[in-house]
């Protein structure tokens, strides 16, 4: 007796919900009610990951990768696509896709017929609102995508500055990336017709495409919250940039191994005196000058930091929390914290927070002392402080970037 | 209520809390529809489940009766399984094949995911000759034979 077969379908169709695509693909193979199963689950299967895998797999079974297509294309609505070519776009022209409205596909370097590729990719998936793309496109075409709001061109080498004007003229977009991760590309004022998108919220881009007039430009725009770069070289000229001209609507900081102790961006943090959320991960600030950007920031709410290299030391640590009623939230995880500071800590809790308004929350998720034989996180009691060891999210997304948060409503 | 009284396939009689009881959507809906949740003496027979599962399920449920209610965004899905749960499902293939069917009989979310995940970990990476072997499935089948044996399984 198969032992498998006591499963229903509806059983089968929350099984498949964890399985990938590539081993759906050998699941069908197994035997003809098994094809049927899986088969019957691409007809409502809303998000589909193509990878290169996936891709070989199917090249041994074209009719099964038709079989995907036809059965999938009527309810897909996000596709990931890895590893694509010409003649796979191609082979999918025969099937619509009106309800794809997400994108993310990777297209193998053809320079030669890039915007012919384009022009299928935009004609396939017409409905898009989400593109990230990584080929040798030059932009042709992508300003046809006119429910597009986000784009994304990652490794985009090809990229025509000439076609800027059309995309950022016709589309609406709120999100936008251009991300080299070097200098391999460099389009100078090339890029000055994206700051004149109107609609734009969030960009994220590498730090020498900011130069000239593009950042100021960029921070002109009226909806602008979130501005993220990949650094290299010239964070510190960027950073002082957006605090001479707009330092009281950054409401959030996020560095990412790219402050490193640095005076000029500190001295730059100080005259943003709005800023709400402060973050370091993976970074190093020295006492003294962590004790200066207090001192500076009266609304400071949150203060993370994340896998430092050193800590202050307690005493003069809990002086700085002392002086920011503001601050509730406090996450040190995955910074290595010993014994000594939990001891010196427990001692100034008191004197601290007794007189706080709002309790303050502490993460520690991953610090070393969770495990702690004694368990001496215990030590730290106070009706005022709330331990978690649950960890905080971040979007670490790349090495070395810096996220300016903006409060647009806030003019300078 | 704090108490429901739960019958399996084969006439056994569970007594268990009404939280742990209600995280089967099927339980709960028939305490309110039949306006039993005031009748302690009452006892919910559960004709698809027999005692082994039921005294497994009910130690899931126990343990699992305060967690959040699952939640069935997809991009909130997460492919990770508890220490507790995979400890839990260490069970041969037979009797997670009838936890499953028995947590979506009762319509338990939590336990579904969870036994679910562990099949799909089963299968991930094997090749369709893997895949049989797991499941003890013969490859000259015809679809008319498959459904048959499916059948009588059933």
């Amino acid at each position: 007796m198969c032992n498998s077969y006591p499963l229903n379908d509806d059983c089968w169709l929350v099984i498949l919900k964890y399985v990938s695509l590539g081993d759906q693909i050998s699941l069908a193979q197994v035997s003809p009610i098994f094809n049927d199963v899986v088969t019957n689950n691409w007809a409502s299967i809303r998000s589909a990951k193509i990878t290169h895998d996936v891709l070989e797999k199917f090249k041994l079974n074209e009719e099964q990768f038709d079989e995907f297509m036809a059965r999938s294309c009527g309810s897909l609505q996000e596709l990931q696509l890895k590893g694509g070519t010409q003649e796979l776009l191609r082979s999918m022209g025969s099937y619509s896709f009106p309800k794809l409205t997400v994108l993310d596909i990777e297209i193998n370097y053809n320079e030669e017929q890039a915007d012919e590729e384009t022009l299928m990719l935009v004609e396939l998936f017409p409905n898009l609102t989400k593109l990230t793309l990584h080929s040798s496109t030059t932009g042709r075409h992508l300003w046809r995508l006119n429910k597009l709001k986000e784009l994304h061109l990652i490794w985009c080498e090809d990229l025509d500055p000439m076609t800027f004007d059309e995309i950022f003229s016709s589309l609406k977009l709120e999100k936008l990336s251009i991300l080299y991760y070097g200098y391999n590309v460099n389009f100078g004022d090339g890029l000055l017709p994206a700051t004149k998108c109107q609609t734009l919220q969030e960009v994220l881009i590498d730090d020498h495409h900011l130069l000239g007039d593009v950042l100021t430009n960029l921070l002109r725009l009226p909806h602008l919250r979130k501005l993220t770069f990949y650094t290299r070289d010239y964070y510190e000229h960027l950073f002082k940039v957006v605090a001479q001209q707009h330092p009281l609507k950054v409401h959030s900081l996020m560095f990412n191994d790219a402050l490193w102790n640095s005076d000029r961006a500190t001295n730059e943090i100080m005259r943003m005196t709005n800023l709400r959320r402060l973050v370091l991960h993976d970074d190093d600030i020295d006492t003294e000058i962590l004790y200066k950007i207090f001192n500076c920031l009266p609304h400071l709410e949150e203060l993370h930091l994340m896998k430092m290299r050193s800590l202050p030391f307690a005493r003069q640590f809990w002086d700085m929390v002392t002086n920011c009623p503001t601050l509730n939230i406090l996450s040190l995880s995955n910074t290595k914290l010993d014994e000594e500071f939990v001891k010196i800590s427990s001692l100034r809790l008191d004197q601290v927070l007794d007189n706080r308004r709002t309790p303050l929350r502490m993460h520690l998720h991953n610090t070393g002392l969770e495990n702690h034989p004694h368990n001496i996180l215990t030590s730290l009691r106070h009706p005022n402080l709330i331990l978690s060891l649950d960890p905080i999210e971040l979007n670490l997304w790349s090495s070395r970037f810096i996220e300016i948060g903006f409060n647009p409503q806030i003019g300078n | 209520m704090p108490f429901v009284k739960l019958q399996s396939s084969d006439g056994e009689i569970f007594e268990t809390d009404d939280r742990a009881a209600k995280c089967s959507g099927t339980i709960k809906t028939l305490l309110k529809d039949c306006q039993l949740e005031d009748a302690e003496s009452q006892i919910i027979p559960l004709p698809n489940v027999n005692s082994m599962i039921l005294t497994k399920i009910l130690l899931w449920v126990n343990h699992h009766k305060d967690d959040e209610p699952v939640d069935d965004n997809e991009e909130d899905r997460t492919y990770s399984i508890s220490q507790w749960d995979a400890e839990f499902l260490q069970v041969d293939q037979g009797t997670l094949f009838e936890l499953i069917m028995a947590a979506n009989y009762l319509d338990i979310r939590g336990l579904m995911e969870v036994t679910c995940k562990t099949v799909a970990n089963m299968i991930t990476g094997r090749t369709p000759e893997e895949i049989r072997r797991l499941f003890n499935i013969r490859k000259d089948f015809t679809s008319s034979e498959e459904e048959l044996v499916r059948n009588e399984s059933e």
